[in-house]
């Protein structure tokens, strides 16, 4: 239940295996694909003249303390205002468990549509697939901070029209205007979250608050080993080490930082056997695992799976009140989109702090809405008292350090990185 | 002209599949591992003209080989893996096969249905079953503590190669019992009948008739299920996941999921196949020479 990946199932184990057969087969695709893109301005990525790191398609990468705003282009325009909405059905292609489906019926009932929702379980599946023909499939993407530029680079999105997006003043301020798409031109804002440790309080003789530096728990976890785990997502697991040595920048492409980094994680091999999941939200409940690397929406829905009779109390959740990773997600509409008066209507629906309310009573992750702040959220029982360490807000979100874009060549180091930790 | 081609025609469907699904596809793996990608998604974009590839993947790949290096020791933990597996597979399999083929009379249709009843059920359903089995506080944990082989629960899902071992030999020892089983059933048996003449005990005439003779079925069926061990990825995604037990699968797998070392991924899976090659052409060159030993031998 958690944005950046999802555990291995029967169905993520078929779109794979899909996803293999397609690379084998579809040489058709591949081309097609690569002559879609290959029409966008392709430079190459590295530093600009201002030593600011250049993304895909010129865009600088946008970092907290350099925002971006993105361009726009002219055969990409925004639609006019004023228009009417469109019949339907819309397309929505987000990721897996991630929207509640009360929330989305009630949308369907208010404006008399269907809703088709087609889920995803990692951006680079979502990626391959809307370059690969599909996106005029779609009208509302659900992307991330590190694929945005991308998009609008590879122009797969549309500028929006705010006209059709009044409760866009129900958003945090900050992110009214956020780093990553100044003006908010391309993107809303959906959920907040951070990365932090989760952990059994009824099994640990000393939780992560005790410790100095919180983080050193996994590396002090010998009597746990077998029962400790990390996320299985490069730019978290390694990040996470780098946040230990007090490193903020987890967006370096500091070949040795990152080196460092995979061998501190390369530790936790030989010392706790860790593993490397995403199911923080079900493995901890379980008593599967009692400490591990954690989503705050992971954690903040983790007492829905606890065995019948245990408490929540059982549930622990910190995230550092500072230089926390801190993270949201984004609503987009495709350009390709055949709906696209009524996708803006979606957005500015799941923008509305009842519904954001109830979107989060059901997948945990909080939406960046002026409404949730944590007496409400808790008041309602949305969250556990004991897990209001979940709830972020504005002022911890400003505090926090995000996983950013890279350049080519940065990615390509952090992914050789974790290649070699998943070597074992 | 047309008689002589209506025989040869039957081919053709067979020949179609094999280069759509098969040679097209291997090629455009080749094309990744030697192209590019886009510069804007870091999606692969194959390179289809040799002359125009670019080695700097399967460089990567190639020095990560040498010994001590991150690939080389998930390839070799690999070959230990499919090694054991197989062993274990033989040693389970090849007695099944071989009281279905000799022993088993009226119970023989029962067997054989039991046999392929596993295939009803999807692998990947039959290994989330061992997940439930082997959890701390699983079947085979309370199993094992209540006949006293263990005093506390082991943790079998914590990265433990002996679970991935466990599972690889669950998953594919049905596959190789039954090639074996059509092997040992066609040996004739008035051979084995001479051999029992000739004043062999039961174990001798096993091991110099019957084994022998099976041989090229244990070749066969070993290679039938070695080849998909080496490529295998999800046993060892759900009964393990840990780095410490990683196979060359995982790691393909790793890079096939996105970013921008794609290429990466392809380059491993032809040395993969390259590897896998070397084995079939041992066992070709095994079946050839059998072969040829049968005509002379009929002559």
């Amino acid at each position: 239940m958690h944005p950046r990946e999802r555990p291995t199932s029967r169905r993520q184990f078929l779109i794979r295996a899909g996803v293999v057969v397609g690379t084998l087969t579809g040489a058709d695709a591949l081309l097609s694909a690569c002559g879609g893109s290959a029409k966008v301005a392709a430079t190459t990525t590295g530093t600009g003249e201002t030593g600011v790191l250049m993304g895909p398609g010129g865009i600088p990468l946008a970092r907290r303390d350099h925002p971006v705003t993105l361009p726009l282009y002219s055969d990409n325009a925004a639609i006019d205002s004023g228009l009417n909405l469109e019949k339907g059905p819309l397309n929505l292609f987000n990721w897996s468990a991630y929207i509640n489906p009360a929330v989305v019926r009630k949308f369907e009932r208010e404006h008399n549509v269907k809703v088709s929702i087609t889920t995803f379980e990692n951006e680079e599946e979502a990626i391959a697939k809307l370059t690969g023909g599909n996106a005029a499939n779609f009208d509302v993407w659900w992307g991330t901070v590190d694929y945005i530029s991308r998009a609008v680079a590879g122009k797969l999105i549309q500028p929006l029209n705010h006209s059709y997006l009044p409760n866009l003043r129900n958003v945090w301020p900050s992110l009214q205007s956020p780093y990553y798409d100044q003006h908010s031109r391309y993107t809303v804002p959906y959920t907040v979250y951070t990365t932090g440790i989760g952990w059994r309080t009824d099994k640990l003789k000393k939780a992560p608050p005790d410790y100095a530096n919180p983080y050193d728990i996994f590396w002090d976890a010998h009597p746990y080993a077998g029962k400790v785990a990390i996320l299985d997502d490069q730019r978290e697991a390694l990040g996470m080490t780098l946040l230990r040595r007090h490193i903020y920048d987890i967006n370096t492409e500091n070949p040795t930082l990152i080196n460092r980094a995979e061998k501190d994680l390369a530790e936790l091999t030989s010392l706790v056997n860790v593993k490397v999941n995403v199911n923080d939200y079900t493995d901890i409940p379980s008593g599967a695992t009692w400490i591990s690397q954690a989503w705050s929406g992971d954690m903040a829905g983790a007492w829905n799976y606890l065995p019948k009779g245990v408490k929540p109390t059982v549930l622990g959740y910190w995230s550092p009140a500072e230089h926390a990773e801190t993270q949201n997600d984004m609503m987009t509409i495709l350009r390709g989109a055949k709906h696209p008066v009524l996708a803006h209507t979606f957005l500015n629906f799941m923008l509305d702090n009842q519904n954001g309310l109830e979107n989060l009573s059901w997948n945990g992750y909080m939406p960046p809405l002026t409404a949730c702040d944590p007496n409400t959220v808790i008041s309602k029982g949305y969250i556990p008292k004991n897990l209001a360490s979940t709830v972020i807000r504005e002022s911890d979100f400003k505090k926090g350090v995000t996983i950013d874009a890279l350049t080519t060549k940065g990615q390509s180091l952090w992914e050789n990185a974790w290649s070699t930790f998943k070597a074992g | 002209m047309t008689r002589r081609w209506f025989w040869p025609s039957f081919a053709l469907p067979g020949a179609g599949w094999l280069i759509l699904l098969f040679l097209i596809p291997t090629y455009a793996v080749v094309a990744v591992a030697f192209g590019t990608f886009d510069p804007i998604f870091s999606t692969p974009v194959p390179i289809w003209n040799p002359l125009h590839w670019q080695f700097a993947s399967m460089r990567s790949v190639l020095s990560g080989l040498e010994p001590g290096h991150a690939f080389w020791i998930v390839f070799v933990r690999t070959v230990g893996y499919v090694a054991i597996s197989l062993a274990g597979c033989l040693l389970i399999g090849y007695p099944v096969a071989y009281y279905l083929a000799r022993h088993a009379r009226r119970t023989k249709g029962l067997l054989l249905v039991l046999l392929i009843v596993p295939f009803w059920v999807s692998y990947l359903m039959r290994m989330l079953a061992w997940v439930g089995l082997l959890l701390p506080d699983g079947l085979v944990n309370r199993t094992l503590m209540d006949v006293g082989v263990i005093s506390a629960p082991r943790a079998w899902l914590a990265g433990q190669a002996s679970s991935v071992v466990l599972a690889l030999v669950y998953g594919y020892v049905p596959y190789l019992i039954l090639p074996l089983y059509a092997t040992l059933d066609r040996i004739d048996r008035s051979v084995l009948e001479a051999g029992r003449d000739l004043g062999g005990s039961p174990i001798r005439t096993f091991l110099h008739v019957t084994l022998p003779l099976s041989r090229h079925g244990i070749l066969a069926a070993s290679v039938l299920i070695a080849l998909p061990m080496f490529g295998d990825y999800y046993t060892n995604d759900i009964i393990s996941n840990s780095p410490r037990t990683s196979m060359i699968g995982n790691q393909i797998n790793l890079f096939f999921q996105g970013g921008s070392e794609q290429a990466v991924g392809a380059s491993l899976v032809i040395v993969l196949s390259l590897f896998l090659a070397v084995l079939m052409s041992y066992y070709l060159w095994i079946t050839v020479r059998a072969s040829a030993e049968t005509k002379e031998s009929l002559l």
